[in-house]
Parts: C-alpha cells; sequence; structure tokens
C-alpha cells in the first residue's frame, strides 16, 4: 500500500520539476520586442505557482498549499499593478 | 437559501480546478510553440458586492494565462491581461457560481 502512495508521489514530482523546468525557459526565451512582454512572463511564472501548490497537496502539506492557494495571486497582482501604472506616468 | 449557496461553493471550487488544469497545460503548449501575444483590455462582471469582485479578481489570477491588474468597484470594471486574445465569456467562466455563492 504504501509503495502506491510512494509511486504517486514521485510520478507528481516528477511532473511539477518538468513544469517548473518549463517556466524557467519560458521566462528566458523571450527577448523585449514583443509589447508588453513583462504580462507574458507573470503568466509563465503562474504555472510554477501551480507546480508548487500540486507538490505541496503530495508532500502531505495541506495547509501550507492552502495559504500559497490564496496568497500567490496577491504577489502577482501587485507586480503587473505596479507595472501598468508606473508605464503610465512615463 | 443557504443550502443552495453551500451547493455553489462547492460547484465553485470545481469550476476553478478545471479551469487551473486547462490553463496550465495551455500555457505549458504557448511556452514550447512561442505563440505569446499579451494584451490588456477591461471587462464588465455582474457582481456587485466588493468581496464577490475581490474573489472573481483573485480566481481570474490564479488561473494561468489570465492576470487582473485592476478592479474598480464602484462601475464593476476589472481590467484584465491574457496572454493570448481572447473574448470576456472564456476569461470568466465562474461568474455565475460567484454570484449563486455570495450575491
Amino acid at each position: 500500500m504504501t509503495d502506491i502512495i510512494t509511486l504517486i508521489q514521485s510520478a507528481i514530482l516528477l511532473i511539477a520539476a518538468f513544469l517548473v523546468l518549463l517556466t524557467a525557459y519560458g521566462i528566458l526565451r523571450y527577448g523585449d520586442n514583443i509589447e508588453n512582454i513583462i504580462y507574458a512572463r507573470i503568466h509563465i511564472l503562474g504555472v510554477a505557482d501551480i507546480a508548487l501548490i500540486i507538490v505541496l497537496f503530495a508532500l502531505n502539506e495541506p495547509l501550507m498549499a492552502g495559504a500559497y492557494f490564496i496568497l500567490a495571486p496577491f504577489a502577482a497582482h501587485a507586480v503587473a499593478n505596479g507595472y501598468f501604472y508606473g508605464e503610465e506616468e512615463k | 437559501m443557504f443550502i443552495t449557496r453551500i451547493f455553489y461553493g462547492i460547484a465553485y471550487f470545481i469550476v476553478l480546478i478545471i479551469e487551473i488544469i486547462k490553463a496550465e497545460l495551455d500555457v505549458a503548449t504557448r511556452v514550447l510553440n512561442g505563440k505569446v501575444e499579451p494584451v490588456v483590455f477591461e471587462i464588465k462582471t455582474e457582481l456587485k458586492r466588493p468581496i464577490s469582485q475581490t474573489i472573481l479578481a483573485n480566481s481570474i489570477t490564479l488561473t494561468p494565462g489570465t492576470l487582473s491588474i485592476d478592479l474598480d468597484s464602484e462601475n464593476c470594471i476589472i481590467k484584465v491581461a491574457t496572454i493570448s486574445p481572447r473574448s470576456a465569456g472564456e476569461v470568466i467562466p465562474f461568474e455565475p457560481y460567484i454570484k449563486g455563492m455570495l450575491e
């Protein structure tokens, strides 16, 4: 029984590790020539957020996953809001 | 009815998780094939209470590929950035569930 749980945990960890690698690649691949590219970078960082929430559930830490689930959008929203109004003043 | 609100809350969480998984796979494929075109636009919401508007904006940001920038609470307008051009109904598929849960 414990073998099956360990296998499922390992599979989830591997998928999440692949998603985090994909996030790193996505942030670094685009240059600054596309308009509004910083929003695309924040969207791609959202993939890593969801991957880490899944990992925290798989590692049996549901309270920490819940806190991350509620607090992760605040940071993304703050960065986007600051960039939007900072660009307007320029 | 109180029971109806609990039912809408459970349905909201199920829809939110399904949308998150769909959007996650969508953004992951966009990273690989490079079809990225960020746009900023405004959507109008039917929700009137500030708490339901906040929950809607938080759900939008939690879904990868959509991001809420600003919330005008009096005029019920949310400013949204998406990774590719899409209609307002695709950005907020969970609005009727929040309306049933909190309005």
